[in-house]
């Protein structure tokens, strides 16, 4: 007898080979083509009619064949892409790093990699590239005087097993981390920390204000940087109650989380403006332009979206077409908390869809939220709020969304936010 | 859909929008894809002599017009002897499509088109158009129970085949 289990995994398989099949199905050039055919067809597969019954369905079939060759283009075939098959899990044994990659349909370990003798990173040191088959990770070997960090790439054959792991791009000294591969995996964006000592556990890098990319095939490195602070007049100083002599609000910029649009041709930058003694922190997402070569990070950017209304813990990621895919983490009322996934059109009127939305009454440390997408940024995968807590810490598991709920991920270990890339 | 435009724009834009998702519900129902665009433009063909009479959304017609489509092709063939026409060794995909997959997604794949024309209707309605229970029952003109009890069989029978696939 079929346990639920089976009953679950093969309909995750059914509905991955569906969505893939779908995905690589060629079209038909043109539909007239369709239409001659049906007519060369139509002495084999029409019923007996009379006739003129099987006269007139072939020049039916002809008259319309024409009027959909006059009046539009190819006929759409906007598939969408195809979940993920594999991605990869970080965790941390015994002061060794090991990547596992795991089969989305069942969480199966189907590879795996270990490395030893390095300095602990929690987060934001792997990305994956669009084919599905290539992860790319930053190691920072430990040393007794700076950090360096280099680039590795994995990649993994269609059933999910390693076939090799080669370093990429050139050493960079300091800490990297908030990597982002561009979609054909010929490019890195990234964040530097500021350099340690090997110390064992390593904290958050405090947030960084510059933002790189290097070509990883011959290591050259762009950088552009935010503005470092500014001073900023809050709107209220305006209108017919302002003062004449507001203070001047002073705010600092940091960076954080970094994504590539799905045609490689922009990096999706979120900066935050810290609004300093007010405790308050604002999200501007901006649509870095690659091929401008570095200097000046708003100069050389678009403002996407704008969240101005003390952001507490928020962030965005390209989404799919023209669009993001925007996290937020709020207080609602004294004792709940919501976590919720937005889908952000930028263009085409289009409105704002919730992905998913959890509402928790036990409070939740904000270090722990977060959302990671896939390359074509249509999927996307977030940690859930706990609703309870077990002696090792949150024991939810990561999942990937659809429907509106999370669909587990295995192998995301509770406590900490490990690092997950698809 | 009503609409005050000739009934030929109407089914162009229809065509356009909606002709890629139900060509490929067809061909996961018959693991054929020339066939699959024959039913389709068929449908497409009666909908413009009928002078395209639809109020709403039409999805859910077009799709009850392509799997009734596909039963009597089905049903044509079963009749017709001789028939033969060469499957690939991953329908509906040919070869070279069926080598951009994996072998899991392969196996499948044809796993699903192995299983019984209906159980595999409900099954591509039900996973690849995410269509509810409801939705199934009013396609297929059958009622919710017996879209439930034809999706877990399938599902069993496919948890059976893919668990004996070497």
């Amino acid at each position: 007898m079929t346990s639920y289990h089976e009953f679950r995994r093969t309909a995750d398989r059914l509905k991955d080979a569906l969505d893939a099949a779908a995905g690589v199905m060629a079209e038909c050039d043109s539909h007239v083509l369709i239409a001659e055919r049906k007519v060369r067809r139509a002495g084999r597969w029409l019923p007996p009619l009379t006739a003129a019954a099987s006269v007139l369905a072939i020049a039916a079939a002809t008259a319309l064949a024409g009027h959909l060759a006059r009046n539009h283009a190819a006929p759409g075939t906007s598939s969408a892409p195809a979940r993920p098959e594999f991605y990869m899990t970080t965790s941390w044994i015994a002061s060794r790093l090991v990547l596992d990659v795991r089969r989305t349909a069942d969480g199966k370990v189907t590879g795996s990699a270990s490395f030893s003798g390095l300095l602990r990173q929690e987060e934001g040191f792997l990305t994956a590239d669009a084919s599905d088959r290539k992860f790319f990770f930053a190691l920072v070997p430990c040393a007794a005087g700076a950090a360096f960090s280099r680039f590795y790439r994995i990649t993994i054959t269609d059933l999910g097993r390693i076939s090799g792991t080669a370093a990429v791009g050139t050493r960079i000294r300091g800490l990297v981390t908030d990597l982002a591969v561009a979609p054909d995996g010929s490019r890195m964006a990234y964040r530097v920390g500021p350099s340690r000592r090997c110390d064992g556990y390593m904290p958050f890098p405090a947030g960084q204000i510059s933002v790189h990319i290097m070509d990883l095939s011959s290591g050259a490195i762009h950088t552009w940087h935010a503005t470092t602070a500014a001073a900023v007049t809050p709107a209220s100083t305006f209108g017919p109650r302002a003062k004449n002599s507001a203070p001047v609000v002073r705010v600092r910029n940091t960076v954080g989380r970094l994504s590539w649009a799905a045609d490689g041709r922009s990096l999706i930058v979120n900066e935050y403006g810290a609004i300093l003694r007010r405790g308050r922190q604002y999200l501007a997402v901006l649509a870095l332009d690659p091929a401008s070569g570095g200097g000046s990070l708003p100069a050389h950017s678009r403002l996407l979206w704008y969240q101005g209304n003390g952001c507490g813990t928020c962030e965005a990621l390209a989404g799919p077409g023209d669009s993001l895919t925007a996290f937020e983490m709020q207080s609602a009322g004294t004792k709940l908390t919501r976590l919720l996934v937005i889908r952000i059109p930028l263009t085409g009127g289009r409105a704002q869809t919730v992905l998913y939305s959890e509402l928790s009454a036990t409070p939740v440390g904000v270090d722990w939220a977060g959302i990671f997408a896939d390359p074509s940024g249509r999927w996307v995968i977030a940690w859930p709020l706990a609703d309870t807590y077990g002696p090792r810490g949150r024991q939810d598991l990561a999942g990937w969304i659809s429907g509106g709920r999370l669909h587990p991920l295995a192998g995301t270990t509770p406590l900490f936010r490990n690092d997950i890339a698809w | 859909m009503k609409s005050s435009t000739r009934p030929g724009d109407s089914i162009a834009e229809l065509f356009r929008s909606q002709r890629a998702e139900l060509v490929r519900l067809a061909a996961f129902i018959l693991s054929d894809r020339g066939a699959a665009e024959d039913v389709v433009q068929d449908v497409f063909v009666r909908l413009y002599q009928r002078g395209c009479p639809l109020d709403g959304d039409p999805r859910p017609y077009l799709r009850g017009a392509v799997v009734n489509g596909c039963r009597s092709l089905l049903r044509r063939r079963r009749l017709i002897r001789g028939h033969d026409e060469k499957q690939s060794p991953c329908p509906p995909l040919t070869a070279e499509e069926a080598a951009m997959l994996s072998e899991d997604r392969r196996q499948v794949l044809a796993a699903l088109a192995a299983l019984p024309p209906r159980r595999r209707e409900v099954l591509v309605l039900r996973f690849y158009l995410e269509m509810s229970e409801a939705e199934i029952a009013g396609t297929l003109g059958v009622s919710p129970g017996t879209v439930k009890s034809t999706a877990a069989r399938g599902l069993a029978a496919l948890a059976r085949a893919l668990k004996e696939a070497p």
